[in-house]
């Protein structure tokens, strides 16, 4: 990889986030999240007391993965396929630009369309998180109660691996656009997965519940296998919320499979690409 | 012009690896990997398994349909949790003990580790339905209903809240003493059970963490059962018991025990039995 | 980029017995795009290849710029395969109608391209002034490409095109939906990127802007070669000849038509030349006067003249008699070998 091929995927990656922010569907959805977030602050009514804390998380997490999720599967493959529809991508790959750098520049592009996202709805909620745990502090502080507690170090972690996560989404979005024909196929077969990479986890419990020793029950139980288990990532309460955090291994295990997916997922989508007729 | 035969030779695309046997070739890839990055995944795994309880899959049986499964599928354990709690709330308003249990019951199944789900819902089971259902039966409520009805009532929905905070204490180890507290609580105020009371207090006062008003609490409802020395007795060895452990104590939590046992030393000498201080 | 001394030996393209076949159901059924194709395309010409919808033009485009793998065939470009990262950085393509980002501006668009092909940081901004300058967007490249119209998009994209100097140029229909002043322009363009030696392939169904431009066409039909060759021996009459004559008068017609009979050949017809519309449409309506083609400022400042076909032409000796103008008249000999005119 040379300078050269760098400096395309780097113009590429920039292209493609410029065009992704004048997109509605992300501003849009961007407006959704922080909505979601700030919502949480209706629950000062309900007068949880310092478990309001949890809601206002829970509120601001599912806010990230809802319609990080969405965002990362229908931009991905709007972005990737426009290029192919409007024939754009036959004046670039007919120049020296090889279908990796392509394909790599996207999805850096993505990335970075990303990682505003979750900048944006994490600020959001530390915001909110911070605001309250101060007023509901000095209540605790008059009543003798034990005050309410929230980590920022903990929140920036999160964010993190919700850009992880959501890069793995992307990947694999980005792996099923390589042999899609269609913009409806490809936006279904990726939420689906998507959907069943959450699943994974749940699946492989009620599996283990119920475990036979028939070749049905292999077949199934390894089915889920083609794809990551994103539940891994669902860590947002104890990395916020819990005093005693995570064990370092917790999180620098789902850092690495987060690390080591993606690059498998995009290679796989490279090869399949490669040889794609434009 | 003639038309050339294909050369076989001349071919520039492999015969393997075309279409669809790539993409069979790539989810095949994918699955080997995924195998192969187990070992890095599984401290992630072991925590999730021990420290977030899997959700209860049996106690969607009345709410499916509510969109409840989509949002389980979608990932959103936790916010459909919240949700659903309050939605519970709204129902609570409107004293609709089914729906307002249904939903309640929704939330601690959805998310078991948000303790104010179990605990809202054991006050809420315990105080609040015994009362709505005694309304609901005639107008007038408790002046009307006759009074063993009534006791029949609150005995039926109180030991419903026991056997939610028995699963409580199960679920949350490091709460329990807190669930136990409330079952005592419940055995006293509603069920009059004095004796069933003073156990639960008792659990609540030795457990780990022991809650100090826990103590306070036994030491009451052993008072009320007439039983005064084993309470005198009793609070005497919890004292030396907290000195013993030397833990901080910035409300004087030793001192409030100190006082009780003064008191109770005090009744002592009104009945002349031998001081032991 | 600097043409090698072997490359000027070696066509600009080299198609050998292409062959393209598209699977069109799961079944088997296939498509022919392309059918046993053989072709070369001369270094430093303006090269028409033409055929009706569905004749395999686009897909031998794609073919040559890798964007389709030949299911049998050899392409190569400059002696580079096809498709390969050395022949396409000599290439520069302008697809049919072509689809820009509508975020960039026509500058930051050229920019983007020509970054995309690796033009030196050092040159680029000039590179991409100079190119605007050439297919005359410098004032609009500051809007936003989505606020362009049709002829400013084939401009545009006629600038992508050429912004990294390539070697070869594929154009395929840049004067679709462009008015003739406009087509004329790119025209220009064209003849004068083949006096800096560069070689063009020309995909239009403007014919008659094809016969101006190209030096050699190609015709193409259900993906097969139906006709190919220079333009001058592809139209000529070979049985017929034609001799513009000025001062015509009826004396010098009987005159005329005496000794053509005592060859044993017939006078067929008497017309005036016709220049073409489109000519006759640039020529009043050309914005620059005084200039004997149209262009958008490559011909500034030059002492020589081109003709459409590029060739240096010597001025007029002398204006034709006012009472007399000027008439073609058709020859044709019957049966013998018609005689070889002086040059």
């Amino acid at each position: 990889m040379n300078r050269e091929a760098l400096q395309r995927v780097a113009s590429l990656a920039t292209n493609t986030f410029t065009e992704a922010l004048r997109q509605r569907f992300f501003a849009f959805l961007m407006l959704l999240g922080v909505m979601l977030a700030l919502s949480g602050i209706l629950l000062r009514t309900f007068n949880f007391g310092t478990s309001e804390l949890k809601f206002l998380a829970d509120f601001g997490f599912g806010g990230v993965f809802l319609f990080g999720s969405i965002l990362a599967v229908v931009m991905t493959v709007q972005l990737f396929f426009s290029e192919l529809e409007s024939r754009t991508a036959l004046t670039l790959l007919a120049r020296p630009v090889r279908r990796w750098e392509f394909f790599i520049g996207k999805f850096f592009g993505i990335q970075i369309l990303l990682a505003v996202f979750i900048a944006v709805l994490i600020g959001v909620l530390g915001a909110l998180l911070a605001m309250r745990s101060w007023e509901l502090g000095r209540e605790a502080l008059r009543l003798g109660m034990p005050e309410p507690w929230f980590s920022t170090h903990g929140l920036l972690v999160f964010a993190f691996l919700q850009c992880l996560r959501l890069a793995i989404v992307s990947a694999l979005t980005l792996f099923v656009c390589s042999f899609a024909r269609t913009f409806l196929y490809a936006v279904v077969v990726s939420a689906m997965a998507t959907l069943a990479c959450q699943l994974q986890g749940i699946g492989d419990a009620a599996l283990a519940q119920n475990k036979q020793e028939t070749l049905l029950h292999l077949f199934v139980e390894n089915c889920g296998r083609v794809i990551p288990d994103l539940q891994v990532f669902d860590l947002g309460a104890p990395l916020v919320l819990q005093r005693e955090g995570l064990p370092a291994t917790v999180v620098l295990g789902v850092i690495g499979y987060g690390l080591l997916y993606i690059p498998v997922l995009l290679l796989l989508g490279i090869w399949l690409f490669r040889d794609r007729e434009i | 012009m003639p038309r050339p035969k294909p050369n076989p030779r001349q071919r520039t695309r492999p015969h393997l690896f075309t279409g669809r046997l790539r993409v069979a070739i790539a989810c095949f890839l994918l699955f080997l990997w995924s195998w192969a990055l187990d070992p890095v995944s599984l401290p992630a795994s072991r925590w999730q398994a021990a420290n977030q309880p899997a959700f209860q899959a049996a106690s969607f049986e009345g709410i499916i349909g509510q969109g409840v499964l989509l949002g389980i599928f979608g990932g959103f354990r936790s916010i459909m949790a919240d949700f659903a709690w309050l939605r519970s709330y709204i129902h609570w308003g409107r004293h609709d003990r089914a729906s307002c249990e249904t939903f309640m019951r929704t939330a601690t199944a959805l998310d078991p580790g948000n303790i104010l789900f179990w605990t809202g819902a054991i006050d809420r089971i315990g105080y609040d339905m015994p009362r709505w259902e005694i309304d609901e039966r005639e107008h007038g409520g408790q002046l009307q209903v006759d009074k063993a009805v009534q006791a029949q009532i609150t005995r039926e929905h109180v030991e419903r809240a026991l056997n939610l905070a028995a699963q409580g204490a199960k679920q949350h180890p490091q709460h329990a003493s807190d669930f136990w507290m409330r079952s005592g609580h419940l055995c006293r105020l509603k069920l009059r059970n004095y004796e069933q009371a003073a156990l639960f207090f008792k659990r609540a006062a030795e457990g780990d963490p022991p809650l100090w008003f826990a103590s306070l609490s036994y030491v009451n409802a052993l008072c009320e059962l007439g039983r005064e020395v084993e309470a005198r007795l009793w609070l005497r060895e919890e004292i030396k018991r907290r000195q013993a452990r030397n833990t901080p104590d910035p409300q004087d939590i030793l001192g409030i025990l100190k006082e009780r046992l003064e008191e109770l030393e005090k009744q002592r000498f009104n009945l002349s039995l031998p001081p032991t201080l | 980029m600097p043409v090698s001394s072997a490359m000027s030996f070696l066509p600009a393209i080299e198609i050998k017995n292409l062959l393209k076949d598209y699977r069109t159901s799961l079944r088997g059924v296939k498509l022919r795009a392309v059918d046993g194709l053989s072709l070369r395309v001369p270094e430093n010409s303006i090269f028409g290849l033409l055929g009706p919808n569905g004749s395999g033009k686009s897909t031998t485009l794609k073919i040559l710029l890798g964007l389709v793998k030949p299911t049998v065939g050899e392409c190569s470009v400059f002696g580079h395969p096809a498709g390969s990262i050395e022949a396409r950085e000599l290439v520069g393509f302008l697809p049919e109608a072509p689809y820009f980002y509508k975020h960039l501006s026509g500058y930051e668009l050229v920019r983007f391209y020509a970054r995309m092909s690796a033009v030196p940081t050092g040159v680029l901004e000039a590179r991409v002034a100079e190119t605007l300058d050439l297919v005359g967007m410098t004032t609009a490249a500051d809007r936003r490409v989505g606020t362009y119209s049709k002829g400013m998009l084939q401009r545009i994209g006629l600038a992508q095109a050429i912004v990294h100097d390539p070697q070869l140029v594929i154009l395929d229909e840049p004067t679709a939906g462009v008015d003739p002043l406009g087509s004329a322009a790119i025209g220009a363009v064209l003849l004068a990127m083949k006096r800096r030696g560069k070689t063009v392939v020309l995909c239009s169904h403007r014919l008659g802007q094809v016969e101006e431009l190209c030096d050699h066409v190609a015709i193409l039909d259900k993906g097969r070669l139906v006709l190919e060759g220079a333009i001058a021996s592809v139209l000529a009459r070979q049985e017929q000849h034609v001799l513009t004559v000025e001062g015509w008068s009826a004396a010098a017609y009987e005159a005329v038509k005496s000794a053509l009979e005592a060859h044993n050949a017939s006078l067929l017809n008497v017309e005036h030349p016709r220049i073409s519309l489109e000519k006759l449409f640039v020529e009043k309506l050309s914005r620059n006067t005084g200039e004997k083609t149209s262009s958008f400022g490559y011909a500034h400042g030059r002492e020589e003249q081109y003709g459409p076909l590029g060739r240096p032409e010597t001025p007029p000796a002398a204006q034709p008699l006012p009472h007399a103008p000027a008439v073609e008249v058709s020859l044709w000999h019957k049966g013998k070998k018609p005689p070889t005119l002086p040059q």
